[in-house]
């Protein structure tokens, strides 16, 4: 489903509901799949790629992860792969990829040949995709996750994923970039601008397929749309997803107390099964 | 013979097929009982009292309030039983000499709330003329049957007067179709009118026997037209008869009345949601008019509750005009224009436009109806009524970033109904008329490739990605009806066979490969019985085969299947009618539908988007007691039990109704205290509606944010909890002579219960919690009236 279809729907709930007292999605407080990068990110039949998935759990605790792929459509109206693909671990439509595999581990894949009936019908960026699924186990908690991996049909060029250059805190002198690996010092009880940068190649153009009953098939340039999600391990986040154009969010740490040290992860997407990742720490002074 | 007079035979003659005498000069015969205004060729003149000397003295005497002339007042001089005039129907009488001096006047009559006496002075040579302002006794007008051809098996008329204090209408007089058995309860009010387990766009509400689109605004905050121009309102939830068809639920039928012609009269009204008013009077003497409009401010106050980056516009109108004229005494000929416009519109703003989005729905529908009605003699009826409108009932676009969704439908539409009604002799008598509706219907669609969400869908349909479909539609549907109406027994029994023709075509992709055109002949077979067991007792029975072709999205290319045909539903009713004491009435029926060739989804990759696959049955018992104006009391109690279920491919199970409640109460109870004052409370019991639960969900890692896809149980095999709201009103009118000025304050769930109209869900789906519907809402407003 759509991103915009999702926001019309979050509307209307939001719309309709009142405080309801839910953890937010940003807010990271147990075990999480947040993403899984593909490199590359468009493969053809028998051509192979790369996945590593961003798995996080705020205990420590090691994280496996049982790698599949699901050969099953879905049915007309259905939203999002076949759940069959996700209730029945063990059906004959599910590929194995790899069991129990570290979560920091990269797992390599070879796209099987398949018929495009098996794929489903195409996106809005007329993409085929091979829904990979994903059940991480920490401990006595799981999660499922579904990456839907890029198939190549030749009728466009392939898709690249995008690249974070940089994340930085903002202040009226300036950003500051976060350095990967070192923690970076925030002010307790305050809040700070956070951003992000891309490199220039990250947002690419591609050709879509416009079908009308009233007249022939047409192409028209389409420009990849990129948007940065935002989790922390501590803190408030708003808002949570940024784009390029519009790439500052505030993390307010008003709840946070000095020598919390805490975790943000930057999780960016194109439109076309590209992923980019970030890891920062910080440490509230 | 008159032109209306000589043009109404050919027409009669030609729907019936009958050689009827009807030519004959009419004989002063009563004009017809079903005729709310019988027509009188020349009213009887007021009494003449002669004094020698004398001078006159005449006047009018007025309902106090809002000036409607009182018929039948007796107008006593001086106790004297002989100086007595009865008014007539403009309210007039006269003394065409009367003694000059003192008098004392007394007016009598059985309407009056109590006996007035007055005293006059005449002076010689002066004529006197008065108005007298008299308090009447508040009584329900009976109720009439005017276009209907047939007595329904299944009928609720309500009139206005009776419904305009119901709680939790705010004086809307048509939203009282909602508390009525056999309809069920829309989430969070929103007036989706569910009839006998059909969906809400299988029931067709008519305005003067014109189709329109909607009875009520966004959210069912207000009817579309404006209940004080209406005159009845008829709900037939099944089984009905051969005048009307194309849905397989019920018809709601609302009758306007005619403007009045015994001077201006008008009232201006304000409450928190909306503001309207009215005009009406003669032009001449034979033509008088009305207008009428109304216009929401919701979106005057709500951005002061909104912010820069969030904005919310919601507005609604409507607009009524009436234009009547009674050319002869045996002919009505009306214009009536009418419309209602709703637009909602939210934009989200951000500095990026990427993450900017906008929602807009642009929903209205406008009429125009001239009909004309002659009377024959014998109580023969011709009644004939063509319209034209333009309407967009659905139309929804949404941007976020470069995405655009954007569905719509617009539609021209043309009809004629024309029917008779030819007693042929004290036993038989022919109804007959045709019925047409057609439509040019502007499609276009933007939206991922399954369509726009269906009943029975789990979940939001955005798989696959966007198509672009565009054509126009053309629907003509012509339908000849005819029902015999025998009465046997000594009239104790009436059986009427019916029968009713659906010629139906549609055609659209003209001049593309894709063209198609369909044409289907549907015979429509209906019969009606009833049986007066007892004076206060009728047995009655109905069954009826419904034809309704599937929604126009459906014959799009992209999104449906061009080859989608009509869907079926077969009515059966059975059930009983008491009047146990002349202001106590009692209906009860059991009906059964069943329902075949429903547009569903394809069940696998490989079908069609949508097939007429399948099936549906509903069963059921519904009872209304409803107690009419009884010592300054009034109310009903409306209770349905009922199951409607689906199944929507050969090999599927059965399926609970999308909108199935099993339980539906609805207890009205009001009282008149005297002196205008007036209280009401409306209490109701519903079952939950069914809900599909959610088994647990997957992270989506291509969708970012609220990317988290549910997987959903078996379709609609859970409940929402149960439904119970109470609702008062009071009232407070003060009235003036020439005037009349109300208050009133309609206050919605008065205990503030939480009740559930769905679930909203933590981002993974692992926390729940219900998600209320409306809180204590008082509403207030005032009325003027003159």
């Amino acid at each position: 489903m759509s991103r915009f279809l999702r926001i019309t729907i979050l509307c209307i709930a939001c719309a309709a509901c009142r405080s309801n007292g839910f953890l937010p999605e940003e807010v990271i407080s147990g075990l999480r799949v947040l993403a899984v990068t593909a490199e590359p990110p468009e493969i053809a039949a028998g051509e192979s790629t790369t996945m590593t998935a961003l798995a996080v759990d705020i205990t420590g605790t090691p994280i496996t992860i049982d790698w599949a792929a699901c050969t099953l459509a879905a049915a007309p109206g259905q939203t999002g792969a076949n759940p069959k693909c996700i209730t029945n671990p063990t059906a004959d439509y599910l590929i194995q990829v790899g069991s129990k595999v570290p979560s920091s581990q990269p797992v390599p894949f070879v796209m099987p040949m398949v018929q495009m009936s098996q794929l489903g019908g195409p996106d809005q960026s007329d993409g085929f995709y091979l829904p990979i699924r994903l059940e991480a186990a920490a401990d006595m908690d799981t999660v499922t996750a579904v990456y839907n991996l890029r198939y190549f049909t030749g009728l466009q060029p392939r898709n690249h994923n995008p690249t974070i250059a940089s994340v930085d805190i903002g202040g009226d002198l300036g950003a500051t970039a976060i350095v990967e690996g070192t923690p970076g010092d925030v002010p307790a009880g305050g809040m700070i601008s956070l951003s992000s940068t891309f490199t220039a190649d990250s947002i690419e153009s591609y050709p879509v397929l416009v079908i009308s009953s009233t007249g022939p098939p047409t192409m028209k340039m389409r420009t990849e749309e990129l948007g940065t999600d935002w989790f922390v391990t501590a803190g408030d986040v708003s808002p949570t997803s940024t784009a390029p154009l519009d790439a500052n969010t505030t993390l307010d740490l008003s709840k946070v107390t000095a020598g919390t040290k805490f975790d943000i992860y930057l999780v960016a997407h194109d439109d076309r099964g590209g992923t980019s990742t970030a890891h920062r720490e910080l440490i509230a002074r | 013979m008159s032109g209306f007079r000589r043009l109404a035979l050919i027409v009669a003659l030609a729907l019936t097929a009958t050689t009827t005498s009807a030519d004959e000069p009419p004989p002063p015969a009563p004009p017809p009982a079903a005729e709310a205004q019988p027509a009188t060729d020349a009213p009887a003149p007021p009494p003449v009292i002669v004094v020698p000397g004398g001078v006159p003295f005449v006047g009018h005497v007025l309902r106090k309030g809002d000036r409607v002339p009182m018929t039948g007042v007796h107008v006593i001089l001086d106790t004297d039983v002989e100086h007595e005039a009865i008014t007539d129907d403009v309210g007039a009488f006269a003394f065409a000499a009367v003694a000059p001096g003192e008098h004392a006047v007394h007016l009598r009559g059985t309407d009056l709330t109590t006996p007035v006496d007055l005293k006059e002075t005449l002076h010689a040579n002066k004529k006197l003329d008065v108005t007298y302002f008299v308090a009447i006794k508040f009584r329900y007008s009976t109720t009439v049957r005017g276009a209907a051809v047939v007595r329904e098996t299944v009928e609720q008329t309500l009139t206005t007067e009776e419904i305009k204090h119901i709680p939790g209408t705010q004086g809307d007089t048509l939203k009282a179709v909602q508390n009525l058995p056999g309809v069920a309860r829309s989430a969070f009010g929103g007036g989706q009118l569910v009839v006998w387990g059909s969906s809400p766009q299988d029931t067709r509400t008519y305005v003067d026997g014109v189709y329109i689109p909607t009875l009520y605004h966004f959210g069912g905050l207000r009817s579309t037209v404006n209940g004080e121009m209406v005159d009845k309102l008829s709900f037939l939830p099944g089984g009905y008869g051969v005048d009307y068809g194309r849905g397989l639920g019920g018809v709601v039928e609302v009758e306007t009345r005619k403007p009045r012609a015994d001077g201006y009269h008008g009232f201006v009204q304000i409450d928190l949601i909306d503001g309207s008013l009215m005009l009406e009077g003669p032009i001449t003497k034979d033509l008088s008019f009305a207008i009428a409009g109304r216009r929401s401010w919701i979106d005057v106050f709500l951005p002061l509750l909104t912010t820069n980056a969030v904005q919310i516009s919601p507005r609604y109108y409507d607009y009524q005009a009436a234009l009547h004229w009674r050319p002869t005494p045996r002919d009505d000929v009306d214009l009536f224009i009418f419309g209602s416009d709703d637009t909602i519109s939210l934009d989200i703003v951000r500095p990026d436009p990427s993450l900017s989005a906008a929602f807009d729905t642009h929903t209205y529908y406008h009429r125009l109806i001239t009909s004309w009605r002659h009377r024959f003699w014998k109580r023969s009826v011709l009644n004939v009524a063509a319209s034209i409108g333009y309407d967009t009932p659905f139309q929804f676009k949404a941007t976020f970033g470069q995405t655009t969704l954007d569905v719509g439908a617009s539609t021209f539409e043309y009809t004629l109904r024309a029917s008779a009604r030819m007693p042929l002799s004290n036993w038989l008598r022919v109804d007959a008329g045709i019925d047409f509706e057609g439509n040019a219907w502007s499609l276009s669609a933007d939206v991922p490739a399954s369509g726009m969400p269906r009943e029975g869908d789990t979940g939001f349909g955005g798989g696959g990605g966007f198509l672009s479909d565009a054509t126009t539609l053309y629907t003509e549907q012509t339908a000849p009806f005819v029902t015999l109406v025998i009465n046997l027994l000594n009239k104790k029994l009436t059986i009427s066979p019916a029968l009713r023709v659906e010629l139906i075509t549609a055609s659209a992709y003209h001049g593309t490969p894709y063209e198609f055109s369909s044409t289907w002949l549907k015979p429509e077979p209906r019969l009606t019985a009833r049986y007066q067991l007892t004076t206060w007792l009728d047995l009655k029975g109905a069954m009826g085969v419904y034809h309704q072709l599937p929604d126009p999205g459906s014959f799009m290319r992209l999104f449906g299947n061009t080859a989608v045909q009509p869907q079926t539903g077969w009515h059966y009713v059975l059930g009983f009618d008491a009047r146990p004491t002349s202001t106590l009435d009692i209906q009860l029926e059991g009906f059964y539908k069943d329902l075949r060739e429903l547009v569903v989804r394809g069940e696998t990759a490989s079908d069609p988007l949508l097939v007429n696959e399948g099936v549906g049955r509903v069963y059921g018992a519904e009872v209304i007691i409803r107690q009419q104006l009884w010592h300054g009391f009034y109310g009903w109690i409306a209770y349905t039990l009922s199951r409607s279920e689906r199944k929507d491919h050969p090999d599927s199970d059965w399926r609970l109704f999308q909108y199935d409640q099993t339980h539906i109460l609805t207890l009205i109870a009001s009282y008149k205290f005297g002196r205008g004052y007036q209280i009401g409370a409306r209490y109701r019991y519903v079952t939950g509606s069914p809900s599909t639960p959610v088994l647990g969900a997957y992270a989506d890692l291509n969708g970012g944010f609220q990317a988290y896809v549910p997987i959903y149980g078996p379709t609609y095999s859970s409940r929402l909890p149960s439904f119970q709201q109470l609702d008062i009103r009071f009232d407070k009118v003060w009235t003036y002579n020439r005037f009349r000025f109300a208050f009133y304050l309609d206050i919605q769930n008065l205990t503030n219960a939480s009740n559930a109209e769905g679930f909203q869900y933590s981002f993974d789906y692992k926390q729940s919690a219900p998600v209320s519907g409306l809180p204590f809402l008082p509403v207030f407003g005032f009325r003027g009236d003159f």
